[in-house]
């Protein structure tokens, strides 16, 4: 087993950076989500990792040993593909052997750790079937099982839950955390998926554009997004922006919208914040989660600023444990969450107040939060 | 009551059966004289009513073609040309396949544009230039040259003919054998070849049946009895002043049977790659 250290990695394509110097240490036996949008570098950073391809500059480490210039086969490192990429020529017993016959295993150790693989991923009765007999979800489970077989230093996995339908995702979801917890190996896991991100991963890495945007645990990263991307990147629905500027009235800063609709107290502004002085006027982003705001009867009863305008009840969207609320206010539609919808109509007009504690500043023209970073 | 809706489609249908079975009667009735008069005496096959069926079942065509004439000796140059060029060709075309559709190197695609570029030339254009060649390096009246010829006119097509078949193995799977700790030569020899095998069967029977019908060269290259292939041995049946039209018949039904054979084996694919209906 072993940790991995990049080390300014950077990797383009033409002219174009795909990877931009990426630096990032992944501690020994972790789980570490890689998430962002298509085309933003984690796949080719992965596969700098594997050695499918090399970087332009910058190292990668793999323990304490140097990989730049290691074959991808003496790297141990296995690798599950997003189409699987089974051997269509071998059956399920082959393809899970085939690595461990590349390394000139004894035969009938071969046969020992195929099948300890087989029977940890259930794949035991595949075993002489070729992959085009597998249903997708089957297939996914050899490709997992030719990874684990050969108990590599590290896991490389690139979206591989993608091709399946949605149930079956989050079956294997709970199958992939539970293997990690088994072997306790090392596993790097490519997503665009942000709710994959968030319930496997002990930590998350953000990419946006090649470039690292965050690493955190799920919880920080939900609830301390360093910026724009981030924020606007998790959460079903997303946080809610509002542009803006930054004001004092009475020696107390508040926040208010570009189109006046909303203006707002920053009750405890001065220790949440980082308001540089003068912010007089300071353009400002300000951002709040569906479940900072409350509408109705609740608003105003926590901790929250009522606002002295109301919100317009447009779509109520329930899914039985909860509903989803879509509110304009001004030019503005918000979209808010709560436990239960029964006193809120279509076109109601409602007071509407927002959770301090939830609100979010990011500066307009740098998109980075304002938020006190954590001492 | 059959209404025109419910009815056109069967109609439509019948036509459809009524047309392939024109065109195949077109290819399948020579054929079938071809065949059928390899069973008849000479005498029923020059007389002016053409039968249909042998009005007497004969053998004697076959044991004159493999007694008294050469055929034997056309049919092992044949067997040989034709064997040796499928396999030279084969083992060429498919490391060059690897080559050009997976490697990545500068120049690429020049030397596959080369490559395939002999094909803007009729093969009879390089007859001259191929002929001095070959004279030159002893391989004119030899087998051999037939060989080098047919090799070099089959391979630019089965290089053609591969590459769906690579583009339908993905990289991913090269990758993970690469990650499975095998080399290239053994992602080539255990991973990439046996899902291109129907590929490589489908070039060998193009190979060995473009080798075994080719005329042109074979008429030019070779000039002794010895050393002549089937096409040009059947074609000296035909003289000026007598033709053996039973043996004729005999020797075009046994040159025959090798293609089809061929075909019936790795047919399916041969039509698929050059449909390119290949998945």
């Amino acid at each position: 087993m072993a940790g991995i250290r990049l080390e300014k990695l950077t990797k383009k394509f033409g002219s174009h950076p795909v990877v931009d110097h990426l630096s990032l240490k992944i501690d020994d036996g972790e789980f570490l989500v890689i998430v962002g949008p298509s085309g933003c570098g984690k796949t080719t950073m992965l596969r700098i990792i594997a050695g499918l391809e090399r970087s332009d500059s910058g190292r990668v480490y793999i323990g304490n040993r140097l990989a730049n210039h290691v074959p991808p086969k003496d790297r141990d490192v296995a690798m599950v593909f997003q189409d699987y990429a089974l051997y269509a020529n071998l059956n399920v017993y082959d393809n899970l052997a085939f690595g461990l016959r590349m390394r000139k295993t004894p035969k009938d150790e071969v046969d020992q750790k195929v099948r300890e693989a087989a029977r940890m991923i259930g794949i035991e009765g595949l075993l002489s079937r070729r992959p085009r007999h597998l249903s997708g979800g089957e297939r996914q489970r050899v490709a997992l099982g030719r990874a684990i077989v050969r108990r590599p230093v590290l896991f490389l996995l690139d979206e591989p839950l993608s091709n399946l339908d949605a149930l079956l995702r989050v079956h294997m979801r709970t199958e992939l955390i539970r293997l990690h917890k088994e072997l306790g190996t090392t596993v790097i896991y490519v997503t665009h998926d942000q709710v994959e991100a968030m319930t496997m991963g002990s930590r998350i890495v953000v990419m946006n554009r090649g470039k690292l945007q965050q690493v955190g645990t799920p919880g920080q990263i939900y609830a301390e997004p360093i910026n724009l991307f981030v924020a606007g990147f998790f959460g079903s629905p997303p946080m809610n922006f509002m542009p803006g500027i930054l004001a004092t009235e009475n020696g107390k800063p508040f926040f208010r919208s570009d189109d006046r609709s909303v203006e707002l107290e920053l009750k405890d502004g001065a220790e949440r914040f980082e308001l540089r002085t003068p912010s007089e006027g300071r353009p400002v982003i300000m951002g709040i989660r569906p479940e900072g705001i409350q509408l109705g009867a609740k608003a105003g009863q926590s901790e929250g600023s009522k606002l002295k305008g109301r919100a317009q009840v447009e779509v109520v969207e329930p899914l039985g444990y909860e509903a989803i609320i879509y509110a304009s206010i001004g030019s503005h539609s918000l979209a808010t969450r709560t436990e239960s919808a029964h006193d809120l109509k279509i076109g109601d007009l409602v007071p509407v107040s927002f959770d301090q504690k939830r609100l979010h500043l990011f500066d307009k023209k740098t998109q980075e939060s304002l938020l006190q970073k954590p001492k | 009551m059959t209404t025109a809706s419910s009815f056109s489609p069967r109609l439509r249908t019948a036509l459809r059966y009524a047309v392939a079975f024109l065109l195949s009667l077109v290819i399948l009735i020579p054929f079938y004289f071809v065949f059928t008069g390899a069973f008849k005496t000479n005498r029923e096959l020059i007389s002016p009513e053409p039968t249909f069926w042998p009005h007497e079942l004969v053998f004697e065509n076959f044991t004159k073609l493999f007694t008294v004439s050469q055929y034997p000796t056309y049919l092992m140059n044949s067997i040989i040309v034709s064997s040796l060029s499928m396999v030279i060709n084969v083992l060429l075309v498919t490391l060059a396949s690897y080559s050009i559709y997976r490697c990545r190197y500068r120049g690429r695609q020049g030397i596959f544009v080369a490559v395939i570029g002999v094909y803007v030339f009729p093969a009879i254009v390089l007859m001259v230039p191929i002929y001095q060649m070959l004279g030159a390096l002893g391989l004119v009246d030899n087998i051999l040259g037939l060989v080098v010829v047919n090799v070099t006119f089959a391979a630019p097509f089965s290089l053609w003919l591969m590459g769906p078949f690579f583009d339908s193995v993905p990289r991913s799977v090269e990758e993970a054998a690469a990650l499975d700790g095998a080399g290239r030569l053994s992602v080539l020899f255990r991973v990439i070849l046996p899902l291109v095998a129907p590929g490589i069967g489908t070039i060998a029977v193009y190979s060995f049946i473009a080798s075994w019908t080719e005329y042109a060269f074979a008429n030019i290259l070779i000039l002794s009895e010895e050393s002549k292939t089937l096409p040009v041995g059947l074609a000296r049946f035909i003289t000026q002043y007598f033709t053996d039209w039973g043996m004729l018949n005999a020797g075009a039904t046994v040159t025959a049977l090798p293609v089809i054979v061929l075909f019936a084996f790795v047919g399916r694919y041969f039509v698929e790659s050059i449909t390119g209906s290949i998945k």
